[in-house]
Order: structure tokens, then C-alpha cells, then sequence
């Protein structure tokens, strides 16, 4: 026991040294830019008489040739010996410990016949980077770990990892690596400006302001919006769920803040054009600040409508227009159906935007003004009432507008 | 974003309360008012000097020999106790019908859904001095010395209450009258080939054994009282039950070149058990000592014999249109269509509808017609 505590020293007075010597060579990065944070996870395997202290001088002789190989890699030693060495367990502790890959070595034999299974995987662009096996069988003791300079772990991390782009900083605040992982493509609002693009690894990286939460938006043609709060303390990897937006979608809303209606659109091209067809009824209807809170008469509008977003680009809000015709059946519940004699027919225009809730839901409200056909324009009228044409219902030979009209509601993508 | 967002979503709320345009009446007409020809230049405006509340009914303007008149007329209305018909007149300095207050004669309501007043085809003949004539009478449960009053639109302004029948004993069908009866239902015959119309009555008798009908020729006089005769042959009509309030009433004079509508045909119908039982007798053949009748298949109320021997109802909004065997021709939607009156325009006879309208903050009538041959063609 004492041997190798006094071999542990002598190893870790040899690897400071050599630590030293490499943090001299390291100038930092180029402005803008920002190392990446490689999170290093030694552990033992069950067959090995390595002890604790062994797997540690293991580790920060790792450590140190790696960051004297290259100065765009910033090695995080993990805080302990994690249990769970599985993808999925690293991940989380690279991510726990703001890094934005990881580096695992498990050891097993002795000094004298080391194995070594060492996997490196890249969280910003989701990929292994290395799964190798590492033998040493002429090595005596621990001591031999001093010249050891690890070129089959070194060489494919400082090949593989380099400086990430970043942005200036705040006079004087503390920035951390914020390392977003999104679809080639993809851009991310909320990070300051301009807005980061994922590149063809799919990465985004900005060196952020620390302590801070952050929303996050991210959008692609195709893809829903996505919105996220994070809270960054120091260097973290997001990694986003984007999901291409479906074909169809589903809504509830109200027009004129009265009367439900329920649309189904399909799109030909998610998020860029849609066709919907909605049911607007007007059997049950909420008749705020009237009399009467209720109100109903038995007509339901069947419309037919298409229209464009704009912009293609999804954004948290968007603005669309459709146009469409209805056609309005006279007591939808009775049979057979027929349609109505007042106005059988009307052209609706619309101009609406749609803010994202959620991956896939939105609020939207538009303004849909509708011209009403009409063979007898002047029922059309009185049957608005007995006292003057309300506000927006213009009137001419064969046509009745209501060109005071929205509505409010729901989508969700199906 | 998110505020702004709110705010005009806020701000949107808060000014659309567009109503939906629809309204029972309008819609269940609109089908058939496209199918009529519009005889208003413009909707006619009427202002009404009333503070009861009153549901109009129609509007009958005055009937000229070339079609009505526009500028005056008879506006009917019921306050739930009361028809009102009263007389309006243009107003030339704002271009709407007015009563005045005054030229307005109330007819009491009773049990519904019988209907008090009665329109009275004329023809149009410069000789026959065309006219619209109303006639109302309390049909409804009968005693002597009833309202009864008939109205006429002749020309001049305002228009002119002709033979009220408080006020002008003489025109009164009452006992004393010429026959000892109770005025159960009168029908006009728009005779085109003479210079007097007939009308028919039906007539409960007091002291005898049930009804019967009698007959006056009317002309732009008014009726001509001392004509009064029976109807055919006096027998009482025994099949109807005698002890009837409420039976309407219609008379089908015989028409010639027209084979069909022999013999002359008459037609009543009266409440059983809350359904409309129709029967029609002829008074042929003669001599018989009974009157041949039938029960034909019509269960709703009549309100017009048709120049066409056809018989038109317009009860609960809905037109029907049924021959002389009471075999339905044709059903249409009336919604708020008031039925007028069938009139010889142009030696075309004609049927003429009101509707009311009310937008802007006052009350319109629109009126249509079509032609009388035509009329089935509505409920294709």
C-alpha cells in the first residue's frame, strides 16, 4: 500500500509538470471561437487489480496528454466514479458537468498487462468519434505512466475536436459554452443576435452570459417550432427534438367570439401551403354583452379554403392568408339538407397569424371578412335585424360584406 | 410580441359581434321570392302612429287598372286582441306611409287561427273603377250585429273607410238585411265578363235548420244589397255541423270554356277535433231537394278560391295548392310572405304577396307577384 501511494506521488508530481509545460503552450482560443469541453470518465472494470489510486493516475495521465496535444479541447474530469457507463448515463454526465462530448476509459488487468476500452462521442453532432481497444504489456509499474503519451486516444480526439464559434460577451460577465445540437439547418433564436444556424454536424455554439435561463427557439422549413428554457450555470449541450410538421392539423376556434367552428387542413407543403376545411356553426352561439347570452340559428358554413404562411421559414409568429368558399345549410340536423335561401353561397378571404405555443400547437387569429351571395339582397339585410346594418355589413346588388369579422382559436398538428 | 399579441386579439374581441344574417321567416320565403316578379319599385316605408306592440301582417296598397299604387293603403296588423287595419297615405315630404293616427278600424281577435278579414278580387276594367276592397267581419263566433266593415283603396288621399259597418247600418249583413242568418264566410268571384263581381256568403242561420248561402253582385258601388239572393237552392247544408262557429267559406262560380270546374262548386271547412275537415257540394243537380257533397282530402285552412278553380292555403308559412278534389298541386315556403289577394292586372290574373322587411330602424314592405297559372310552379 505504501509503494503505491508513493508511486502516486511521484506519478502526479511528474504529470503536473508535464500539465504545466502543456497549459504554456496553450494560448487560448482565437477570438469568437470557444474550445470544446470533453468530459473524461475513467472507471475500472470487474477483473482488474487496478486499485482507486491507480485508475486516478490513469485518468490525469489521459488528461494531460490530451491537453498537451491540443489547446481546442478543455478536458472535464468527472467529479467521481459513475455506477452507469452506459451511452446514455455519459451523456447526461457530460451534459450535468457542461460538457459537450465525452471521453471513457475502462481499465482492466494490471499494470503490468493494462487493457483499455475507450469510446469518445460528440454530443453536438450526435456521433461516436471513437471505440478502440488499448493494450500495454510491457509497462512495470505505474511509473511507466509518465512517458506514456497516448497516441491512439490523442491523436482521434485533437482530429476530431476543434473550436466552436462563439460571440462577444457583456463587459465583464462570465460566459459559458452553450453548445446547441439541432438538425443541419436549423436556426436558434433567443442566444442574442445574429441567430445561430446549425451547421452540417449540427451544431451551434455561442458562448453565453452565465448565470442565465434562456428561451430558445428553433426553427427549420418543415419542422415545427421548438421552444425551450434553459437555465446555463456553465458549458452545457442542448440537444433539441425537432419533429418534421405533420400534414394535418386540427382546430377549434370562434368567430365573432360567438360561434364554434372545427377545421381539418391538410398541406401539401407542412408549413408552407394548406388546404382546410372548416364547419362553422352557428347552432349554439355566446352572445357577449347582448341580452340574451345565448344565441342560435340553425345554419352551418361548410367552407373550402387554401392559402399560404409567410414567411416559409417557421417562425414563433406567423402571419398566413387563405381564401376559400363556403356553403351555408339551412338546419344541419333535419334531412334532408338544403341550403340556405338567404345565402347559399359566400367567398371568405383571410388574414390571420399564428403564434406557436408549443411544438404543436399554436394560437391563431385572423380577420376574415366574407362577401355573401344572395339572389335577394334585401332579406339578406333585414334579416340582420330590424335596426341599422351592423358594423361592417355593407350592402350592394347581389352581395352583402361583413367586413368586420375574426376569429380565434386552436391548432394542433396531428 | 406576446402583449401586443393579446391586445389585438383583445381588441378584435371586443368589436366583432357581427350577428348571423339569418332570420326564419326571411330564409324559409327567400326560395320563393326569388321566384317572384317584384312589383315595388323599392321597398315601400311605413311608420305606423301606434305605441301598442303590434306584429304587422300586410300591407295592400291601392289597385289601379294597370297595378297598385304605392302611395297609399291599408297596413294590418294584430296586438294579439285586435286586427288593426289602418289607412296610410304618402307622406310627400319624407316618401313614407303614414296613418296619421286616425283612419283605423280594430276588429276584435277571438279564438285563432281563424282569419277576421278577407281581401276581395276585383277586375280591371276601366268601367269596374278598379279597386283593392278589404272586407272584415268577426267570423269567429257570430251574433247579430257584428263588426263588420268593408274597406276600399280608391284613389285619393288619404284613403277612404267604405261602408264601416258601424257607421253605415245600410251595408251591415245582419238580419234585418235581407236574410235571417249570422255572416259566417264570405267568397268573390271576379267576374271578367260583366260589369259587377259576385260575392257569396255562407250564413248561419237563426231560426232554421243550419246554413245556407246566399249571393249579391258587388260592384266599385259596393255590394249591391238589393240583389241579395239565395245561393241555389235553399236546403240546409246539414252536413255541416250546426252548431259551427268558425267555418270558412268559398265559392267557385262556374267558369266557361272551362269543362272542368263544372258544376259551380262551393267549399267549407271547419275545426274537428283541432284538424281542418274540408267538404264541397255543387247545386247541381238541381231540384234534388239535396245538395251533392263530398269530403275532399284538404286539412289545412283555406284562404283564397283562385280565379283557377284551385284553392290556396298559406297556413303555418307554407303554401299549398289544391284542385277542386282537394288533390295537393304544390307546396312552397311562405316564411313571411303575406298573401294578398288574387288581381286582374292587365287581364292577367295574378297573385300578390307582402313581405315585411325591417332594417335601418324602420319598417319596409316589399311586394311580389306572379301569375295565377303559375302559382304551382312555386314548389318546384
Amino acid at each position: 500500500m505504501m509503494g503505491s501511494m508513493k508511486s502516486a506521488g511521484a506519478v502526479c508530481a511528474m504529470l503536473l509538470v508535464v500539465v504545466f509545460s502543456a497549459g504554456a503552450q496553450d494560448a487560448g482560443p482565437p477570438d469568437g471561437q470557444a474550445a470544446r469541453r470533453l468530459l473524461l470518465v475513467v472507471t475500472r472494470a470487474g477483473n482488474s487489480t487496478l486499485a482507486a489510486n491507480d485508475i486516478q493516475l490513469l485518468s490525469r495521465s489521459i488528461l494531460m496528454q490530451v491537453q498537451k496535444a491540443t489547446s481546442e479541447v478543455v478536458v472535464v474530469e468527472s467529479p467521481g466514479s459513475p455506477a452507469d457507463v452506459s451511452q446514455t448515463a455519459l451523456e447526461q454526465a457530460a451534459k450535468g458537468a457542461g460538457a459537450d462530448s465525452w471521453l471513457s476509459v475502462a481499465a482492466s488487468g494490471s499494470w503490468t498487462a493494462l487493457k483499455l476500452g475507450v469510446k469518445s462521442f460528440d454530443l453536438i453532432s450526435s456521433s461516436m468519434v471513437m471505440d478502440i481497444s488499448v493494450s500495454r504489456g510491457e509497462w512495470q509499474s505505474a511509473l511507466d505512466l509518465a512517458l506514456e503519451p497516448w497516441d491512439e486516444i490523442v491523436r482521434p480526439v485533437a482530429g476530431h475536436y476543434h473550436f466552436v464559434q462563439t460571440v462577444a460577451s457583456p463587459q465583464g460577465a462570465r460566459l459559458a459554452r452553450l453548445t446547441i445540437a439541432a438538425i443541419p439547418g436549423t436556426t436558434i433564436d433567443g442566444l442574442g443576435s445574429p441567430a445561430l444556424v446549425a451547421d452540417e454536424n449540427g451544431t451551434a455554439s455561442r458562448d453565453v452570459p452565465v448565470p442565465r435561463e434562456y428561451t430558445l427557439h428553433a426553427r427549420l422549413r418543415g419542422h415545427s417550432v421548438v421552444s425551450s428554457s434553459i437555465f446555463v450555470s456553465g458549458d452545457r449541450v442542448v440537444k433539441l427534438e425537432q419533429h418534421p410538421i405533420s400534414s394535418w392539423a386540427l382546430d377549434f376556434s370562434l368567430q365573432d367570439q360567438a360561434y364554434p367552428g372545427v377545421g381539418l387542413s391538410w398541406s401539401p407543403l407542412p408549413g408552407i401551403v394548406a388546404i382546410e376545411l372548416q364547419v362553422t356553426s352557428y347552432l349554439v352561439g355566446v352572445s357577449l354583452g347582448t341580452a340574451e347570452l345565448f344565441s342560435s340559428a340553425p345554419v352551418t358554413d361548410v367552407a373550402l379554403q387554401a392559402g399560404i404562411y409567410l414567411p416559409f421559414q417557421p417562425r414563433l409568429i406567423r402571419a398566413y392568408t387563405m381564401l376559400g368558399v363556403s356553403v351555408r345549410i339551412d338546419s344541419p340536423l333535419q334531412s334532408p339538407l338544403s341550403l340556405d335561401a338567404l345565402s347559399p353561397f359566400a367567398v371568405k378571404a383571410m388574414v390571420g397569424g399564428e403564434l406557436a405555443l408549443s411544438e404543436r400547437g399554436s394560437f391563431f387569429l385572423e380577420y376574415a371578412p366574407a362577401a355573401y351571395f344572395t339572389a335577394v339582397p334585401l332579406l339578406l339585410q333585414a334579416a340582420l335585424g330590424p335596426g341599422n346594418a351592423p358594423p361592417g355589413w355593407l350592402f350592394t346588388s347581389g352581395v352583402g360584406f361583413n367586413l368586420l369579422s375574426f376569429r380565434a382559436g386552436f391548432r394542433w398538428q396531428l | 410580441m406576446k402583449r401586443d399579441l393579446f391586445l389585438l386579439a383583445a381588441a378584435a374581441f371586443l368589436v366583432s359581434c357581427s350577428p348571423v344574417p339569418y332570420d326564419a321567416g326571411l330564409t324559409e320565403s327567400a326560395r320563393t321570392v326569388a321566384k317572384l316578379t317584384q312589383d315595388t319599385p323599392s321597398p315601400v316605408s311605413v311608420d305606423l302612429f301606434t305605441d301598442s306592440i303590434e306584429t304587422i301582417v300586410g300591407f295592400y296598397p291601392r289597385l289601379t287598372t294597370t297595378g297598385f299604387d304605392y302611395g297609399t293603403g291599408f297596413v294590418v296588423s294584430e296586438n294579439g286582441a285586435q286586427t288593426i287595419v289602418r289607412a296610410v297615405s304618402l307622406d310627400p315630404s319624407s316618401g313614407i306611409l303614414r296613418d296619421y293616427g286616425f283612419s283605423s278600424v280594430s276588429i276584435p281577435n277571438q279564438a285563432p287561427p281563424m282569419p277576421s278579414w278577407v281581401a276581395w278580387p276585383t277586375k280591371d276594367t276601366p268601367a269596374f273603377n278598379a279597386w283593392l276592397s278589404i272586407q272584415t267581419f268577426d267570423s269567429l263566433d257570430p251574433v247579430a250585429n257584428d263588426t263588420f266593415a268593408q274597406f276600399e283603396v280608391q284613389a285619393g288621399s288619404p284613403p277612404t273607410f267604405l261602408f264601416p259597418g258601424i257607421s253605415s247600418p245600410s251595408h251591415l249583413i245582419q238580419t234585418q238585411t235581407g236574410f235571417s242568418g249570422l255572416l259566417m264566410g264570405a267568397s268573390f268571384d271576379a267576374d271578367t265578363s260583366g260589369a259587377q263581381d259576385n260575392e257569396f256568403w255562407l250564413v248561419r242561420q237563426t231560426a232554421g235548420p243550419g246554413f245556407v248561402e246566399f249571393q249579391s253582385p258587388a260592384s266599385s258601388a259596393g255590394i249591391i244589397l238589393s240583389s241579395l239572393r239565395s245561393s241555389g237552392y235553399p236546403y240546409a247544408l246539414s252536413f255541416i255541423p250546426p252548431g259551427s262557429t268558425q267555418v270558412q267559406y268559398f265559392y267557385d262560380e262556374n267558369q266557361a270554356g272551362d269543362p272542368a270546374r263544372h258544376p259551380n262548386a262551393s267549399f267549407a271547412l271547419w275545426q274537428d277535433g283541432g284538424h281542418w275537415v274540408c267538404y264541397r257540394w255543387a247545386e247541381d243537380p238541381p231540384n234534388s231537394g239535396v245538395y251533392p257533397f263530398v269530403q275532399i282530402p284538404i286539412d289545412h285552412r283555406i284562404d283564397a278560391m283562385l280565379s283557377t278553380g284551385q284553392l290556396f292555403s298559406t297556413e303555418g308559412g307554407t303554401g299549398r295548392l289544391y284542385d277542386r278534389d282537394g288533390a295537393l298541386l304544390a307546396t312552397f315556403a311562405l316564411g313571411n310572405l303575406q298573401f294578398l289577394s288574387e288581381e286582374y292586372v292587365g287581364g292577367q290574373a295574378r297573385m300578390y304577396f307582402s313581405q315585411l322587411l325591417s332594417y335601418n330602424q324602420q319598417v319596409h314592405f316589399n311586394v311580389y307577384w306572379i301569375p295565377t297559372a303559375s302559382l304551382a310552379t312555386l314548389g318546384n
